[in-house]
């Protein structure tokens, strides 16, 4: 009985310590409502562009790609967010680059080149993931297709992760 | 399929709350200014009483294992927020996060050596009957829990990804509280049961950029200790102490129980509870919405030292019966305070009503197995709280409010789904939830 009594009181205590707290449950809802993860920085710099800099150790085999945003207003932070930077051609403004260092997981740095008239904008940086489903038709779900397509990234990625915001001054 | 077909009204009913309640952004809007989420003795009220909740199931149940999650969003908080951009402050909408989980076990001790032991019945897995059986009378069980509950406001940002479509993401905004207990239960089958632990309570501030660092700092987490015992499950008396004086304590008695003693009783009485609480509710803090005794000399950024406080003391009887399928409970709430309470805003002397609190719930089971429930529930109330009006634009201090739950339970998991509105167990917890529609979800895994 006492082994027993010791063996359940261990066991408690590393499930407790890992798992049961008030973290645990934010967590939860945190992966539900995609929160802000990790942060980046960004500054501009004169005849180079906006320099948007992250380390999110992605580490995922269903990785497809980095993506940057920016706020589609001027001088708002509350300003909803548009992409600005992908591996594919997905951009609907201007201010749009493919990049196709994007696609590669260890890629930490993007220069957005295409300025915006001058302001203060915020850029996140989004972690790309394929959705699981079947993409060879074999009857079995894959984690990523053999051969991506623009075409497929399109209609088959979401954001796994999203970084903090990151404020820019652009004169 | 045909007995699925009998739960598509009752979920299309909800779902149709759910997007009723998403999607009514303009209703009610309010600059959501001071906030009672400072107020960590509520708090760990709060979490107490999901704490109590828990081992309400795992004893009514004989569970040996309960984790259970729930999640909680509050729809509609304005909030007064700087503009990085226009270097200016905005009202601007976010959503009240709660969040809740819990680990628990329980397991016997000692177990006496029965007479007839009863090993020949198989085990069906899906009859509880089966395979949980009522705790032996005499046995020693020990439990352990830890559980936590987060609050926070945070704001949801879309992100328009071009042709692949739009997604959204979260940030988080302002202080974050995050409230964990440890605890400890013994109980001797059926005399007594006793539950002791330690609230910690911690102030997260988020970094400017929407992320938060779970930074566990010793130095900036208070603690509260709360005990509990209960004689015969007749008799309970739970306290929270702070470190220097008790903050609250609760005595109920079940007195259809205690009368079982010495007589029967008739099928058709309820089990009737009656119970005392006093809870030192008012301190002269800033989101107090009274000032206590007198209003001169008084200020939210007056010392600890010269603040004074005042304890409200609630009686409150509850009813519940079955019928077969159908449940019914009500209860009734009253109170008083023992010092003159003085509005913060007129100076005015407030007088509570003697009624705080009326509530009433009905429930229906869909199916009627052993162990297996799909409970349909409807429930109503009215509450009163002076706080009411200080923390919102409600032009009076009470308010009726509704709930409508699913709750299905199968041996090992259970689900819940929740919507309610001025629903008194929301507004008791945190008062700036009155007029905003709360969507509330939970699961649990039990062995």
């Amino acid at each position: 009985m006492p082994n027993k009594f010791i063996q359940i009181l261990l066991l408690w205590a590393i499930v407790t310590a890992n798992v049961a707290c008030s973290y645990v449950a934010d967590y939860i809802e945190g992966e539900i409502t995609n929160r802000a993860r990790f942060s980046i920085s960004a500054h501009y710099e004169a005849g180079t562009g906006v320099i948007v800099e992250w380390d999110a150790n992605p580490g995922n085999d269903s990785f497809a790609g980095y993506e940057i945003y920016m706020t589609q207003e001027p001088n708002n932070e509350y300003s909803d967010y548009f992409v600005i930077g992908a591996p594919y051609d997905i951009g609907t403004s201007s201010y749009f680059q493919i990049d196709g260092a994007l696609s590669n997981s260890s890629t930490t740095q993007f220069i957005h080149t295409s300025l915006p008239p001058s302001g203060i904008y915020f850029y996140r940086v989004g972690v790309i993931e394929w959705d699981e489903r079947d993409y060879n038709n074999d009857g079995e779900d894959e984690k990523k297709p053999a051969s991506p397509t623009p075409a497929l990234y399109k209609l088959y990625t979401n954001i796994a992760e999203i970084s903090g915001s990151a404020m820019v001054e652009i004169p | 399929m045909r007995a699925l077909h009998h739960y598509t009204i009752p979920f299309i009913v909800l779902l149709c709350i759910h997007l009723f309640a998403v999607n009514t952004g303009s209703f009610a809007q309010y600059v959501y200014e001071a906030s009672t989420l400072h107020n960590a003795a509520s708090r760990s009220q709060t979490v107490q009483q999901i704490f109590y909740q828990r081992w309400d199931t795992i004893f009514s149940n004989y569970l040996h294992f309960d984790a259970y999650i729930h999640l909680n969003w509050v729809y509609d908080f304005y909030v007064n927020s700087y503009n990085r951009g226009t270097g200016t402050t905005q009202a601007v909408p976010m959503r009240l996060v709660r969040t809740f989980s819990d680990i628990a076990l329980l397991f016997p001790v000692y177990t006496p050596v029965t007479e007839t032991p009863d090993e020949a019945q198989p085990v069906d897995i899906t009859d509880v009957s089966t395979f949980r059986k009522p705790w032996v009378d005499n046995s020693i069980l020990l439990g352990f829990t830890a559980c936590g509950y987060h609050y926070g406001l945070t704001r949801t940002v879309d992100i328009n990804r071009g042709s692949a479509g739009t997604e959204s993401a979260s940030d988080y905004a302002f202080s974050q509280f995050f409230d964990d207990i440890v605890a400890i239960t013994a109980v001797f089958v059926p005399y007594v049961t006793l539950h002791a632990g330690i609230v910690f309570n911690q102030q997260i501030e988020p970094n400017e950029d929407g992320t938060l660092d779970y930074n566990f700092d010793p130095s900036t987490i208070t603690k509260r200790y709360f005990a509990s015992v209960s004689l015969y499950n007749i008799l309970t008396w739970r306290s929270t102490a702070a470190k220097d004086r008790l903050e609250s304590y609760d005595i109920s008695l079940n007195i259809t129980q205690f009368l079982s003693i010495t007589t029967t009783i008739p099928s058709y009485l309820p089990q009737i509870t009656i119970g005392y609480k006093k809870y030192q509710k008012y301190n002269d803090e800033p989101y107090d919405p009274v000032w206590v005794s007198t209003a001169s000399g008084k200020s939210n950024t007056m010392s600890d030292s010269l603040k004074q406080h005042a304890t409200l003391y609630t009686y409150y009887t509850t009813l519940s019966k079955n019928f077969g399928n159908f449940f019914l409970a009500t209860s009734i709430e009253l109170q008083h305070v023992d010092r003159t309470i003085v509005d913060k805003r007129t100076e005015q002397k407030v007088s509570l009503p003697v009624m705080r609190l009326w509530w009433a719930k009905a429930g229906y089971d869909l199916m009627d197995r052993p162990g297996w429930d799909f409970i349909v529930w409807l429930g109503v109330n009215k509450f009163y709280d002076p706080a009411m009006s200080y923390h919102s634009k409600h032009s009076d201090n009470d308010t009726g409010g509704w709930f409508a739950m699913i709750d299905g339970t199968s041996p090992y998991i259970t689900l819940s789904i929740k919507a309610s509105y001025n629903d008194y167990s929301e507004l008791d917890k945190l008062i700036e939830a009155i007029d905003k529609y709360i969507i509330e979800g939970s699961a649990s895994f039990r062995i």
